[in-house]
């Protein structure tokens, strides 16, 4: 009884700790961006003065609040797009025999360790020549290459787990391949479906570099780029607090849907590795 | 599985025979010469190709295949058996009298063909953007960094073969660049590995707050890298951060080499030893309880189950984690962008590329650092390939 009390009790020092662990960094941002500016440099973890100024000043100025809206909606075509080419490519490789699929599954391996910075001078030279650099489209293009083998495996394995007979049975009674897919795994595929538009809205949302290396006004420049390049300049004396304001208002939503959708994100970050 | 095993395996051969068919069609192989000459190839190949069904579904499938398999190369690919297979799936359906087993065969083959088209149709438009975004742009790539060019002087441009590549190499910004990214690696994935385990076990033993701690774990990995580098960056800037403020006096760690480098392995470590662990807790659930409990009563201690049962079940999740993490360990970039923007000889090898193009320039010089990059990485990943074996993920032999 004792022994058992004792190794709870470790237990619970060891969740404990990863609950800091996780969680220190974002509470230090979040306390960064309440302080006023004549407390930001104190060094306190928390605020002793709290002010809404930070959060007032990031929207003042086009520079964020456009930021902001072009990563939502690059954000939001990319997992459009990319699910649905993602789905079907999917449902190929989980369902269907065909040659070449070794060579598919291995392209998208390839893509998913790709080095992006390896394709920044092509594509930056390729975009401004076709007119894309600095726009939406020339960031969805790159996004939606590079989410795609996320997508592809994260619905394969939901696939996969769909019960073979009911498609057969949909063949049985009539169904063209076609209609096998669209009426009967489609819907049972939704929840991955869910999982993947998640995963690929994160990283298309975290992505710097690219979005960095093709953008360069107000036009495209997502939220990172703009947070990364704040400067102290002119409108702020201090960015430190502007910075932190912005970087809770980016972060604060993915954290949530974080929260809310824990479970299809665990399984959806491990369906590639535990298939092995 | 024979059926299925037939036509694929078929497949590569016929192709080829196909194809020289083609070319050899108009000059070598006039009409009267008879069906034989024109498909070339063994034997066995030939007359699998002769109870194909009717030439029209025959040459599409084919067509498929081979942009399928190429990924898009579709010029060639569609072009090529249009002309060959018609002719010869022509001549042999009159010339040769195995009716039954053509017949069967066709028949069988009716419904795979069909689902053959659905599978190209489904995942042409997949392949087709990785090939275009990624392929094209890696070749184009190589082609620039075999030139001499530089976007301060647009018009010009000359052919210098690897001389780039020699530029690259025996300069010292290459070689910092790169030991800095290969520390940063090996350092942070152990590190990651390490930390992981360990929480990976202490997700998977908890008994109460499960929920709690798995949900909380996804934080690193939800923040915005970029939002949870300013917020290291803002910890140790002296007067700012507490962490800056645990320091002695005038010690500013993010101006110096040694400690900026430390600063961005742990920021690296803090955003991605969370999915690390979420890869081996999936790992860790494949190990059977039964095998520990046994291993226990025969008094294996908490440290021998470790090393003897534990970790060598988890190898292919291990394997896994470790080539993921390895790879987006080598591309660091966002973590030093904002933590030292690659000052004091605290820049990675993605960090000397970016900096070549936009502040030097140099697409050239920029080129081949891109493919130098890729290099590396096809390296590594071939390096961790082979330790897998078959446990590569995506091999999906475990599909049907």
């Amino acid at each position: 009884m004792n022994a058992s009390g004792k190794s709870k009790a470790w237990w619970s020092i060891a969740n404990i700790l990863v609950i800091l662990y996780a969680l220190i960094p974002l509470l230090w941002i979040i306390s960064l961006s309440f302080k006023p500016a004549s407390s930001v440099t104190d060094g306190s973890f928390i605020p002793k003065e709290w002010t809404l100024d930070n959060y007032k000043s990031i929207f003042d100025t086009s520079a964020f609040t456009s930021a902001l809206i072009n990563s939502i909606g690059v954000g939001l075509i990319t997992t459009l797009i990319a699910v649905i080419l993602g789905t079907m490519a999917a449902y190929a490789v989980a369902r269907l025999e065909f040659p070449g699929k070794k060579v598919l599954i291995g392209a998208a391996l390839l893509i998913a360790m790709f080095p992006q910075i390896s394709l920044v001078t092509p594509l930056f030279n390729i975009e401004r020549r076709l007119g894309l650099f600095d726009t939406w489209p020339g960031l969805i293009l790159p996004y939606i290459t590079f989410a795609l083998p996320l997508a592809i495996y994260t619905l394969s394995a939901f696939f996969r787990e769909i019960p073979w007979e009911l498609e057969k049975a949909a063949k049985m009674d009539g169904a063209t391949p076609f209609q096998a897919f669209t009426k009967v795994i489609a819907p049972l595929a939704a929840p991955g479906v869910v999982t993947a538009a998640i995963l690929v809205f994160i990283f298309a949302w975290n992505d710097l570099l690219l979005a960095l290396s093709l953008t360069s006004t107000e036009r495209a420049i997502t939220a990172p780029v703009a947070i990364a390049n704040f400067t102290g300049s002119s409108q702020f004396e201090e960015p430190t607090g502007s910075i932190s304001a912005a970087a809770v208002v980016i972060t604060i939503p993915i954290i949530i849907f974080v929260l809310f959708f824990q479970r299809r994100i665990v399984a959806g970050l491990t369906s590639g590795a535990v298939k092995g | 599985m024979t059926d299925e095993n037939t036509p694929r395996d078929e497949d590569p051969g016929n192709e080829s025979g196909f194809r020289a068919g083609r070319h050899a069609l108009p000059d070598d192989a006039p009409p009267q010469t008879g069906p034989i000459p024109i498909v070339g190839g063994p034997p066995p190949v030939q007359s699998a190709e002769l109870w194909k069904p009717p030439p029209g579904g025959r040459h599409e499938q084919q067509a498929a295949d081979t942009s399928g398999s190429a990924g898009g190369w579709n010029a060639q690919g569609a072009a090529a058996p249009a002309g060959g297979a018609t002719g010869a799936g022509a001549t042999a359906l009159a010339e040769r009298p195995r009716e039954e087993k053509k017949a069967k065969k066709a028949r069988l083959s009716e419904g795979k063909s069909a689902e053959r088209r659905l599978a190209y149709w489904l995942i042409a438009p997949a392949a087709i953007m990785m090939l275009l975004v990624t392929g094209y742009p890696i070749i184009y790539a190589f082609w620039l960094s075999l030139n001499k060019m530089s976007l301060s002087a647009p018009g010009e441009r000359e052919f210098v073969w690897f001389s780039n590549y020699g530029a690259v190499l025996s300069d010292g910004y290459w070689w910092t660049a790169f030991s800095v990214t290969l520390g940063i690696t090996v350092v942070s994935v152990i590190i990651e590995f390490v930390l992981g385990m360990a929480i990976a076990l202490v997700m998977h033993r908890t008994i109460f707050g499960r929920g709690t701690i798995r949900t909380v774990v996804l934080i690193p990995y939800g923040i915005v890298t970029v939002a949870a580098a300013f917020s290291w960056y803002y910890a140790w800037t002296p007067g700012t951060g507490y962490l800056a403020n645990l320091l002695p006096d005038g010690s500013a760690p993010l101006t110096e080499q040694w400690p900026s480098l430390a600063i961005i392995v742990l920021a690296e470590v803090w955003k991605t030893t969370p999915f690390m662990a979420l890869l081996l807790l999936a790992g860790l659930a494949l190990v059977p309880d039964d095998l520990l409990k046994a291993a226990q009563v025969d008094g294996a201690g908490a440290w021998t189950r470790l090393w003897r049962i534990i970790l060598p079940l988890m190898k292919p999740a291990i394997l896994v984690a470790l080539l993921f993490r390895t790879l987006d360990a080598f591309r660091v970039f966002d973590n030093i962008y904002v933590l030292t923007r690659g000052s004091n000889s605290t820049y990675s090898v993605s960090m000397l590329g970016y900096d070549n193009l936009f502040k030097a320039f140099n697409l050239g010089v920029g080129s081949a650092i891109s493919i130098l990059i890729f290099l590396c990485v096809a390296l590594i990943a071939f390096v961790f390939i082979k330790g897998f074996g078959t446990a590569a993920p995506g091999s999906d032999d475990e599909g049907r």
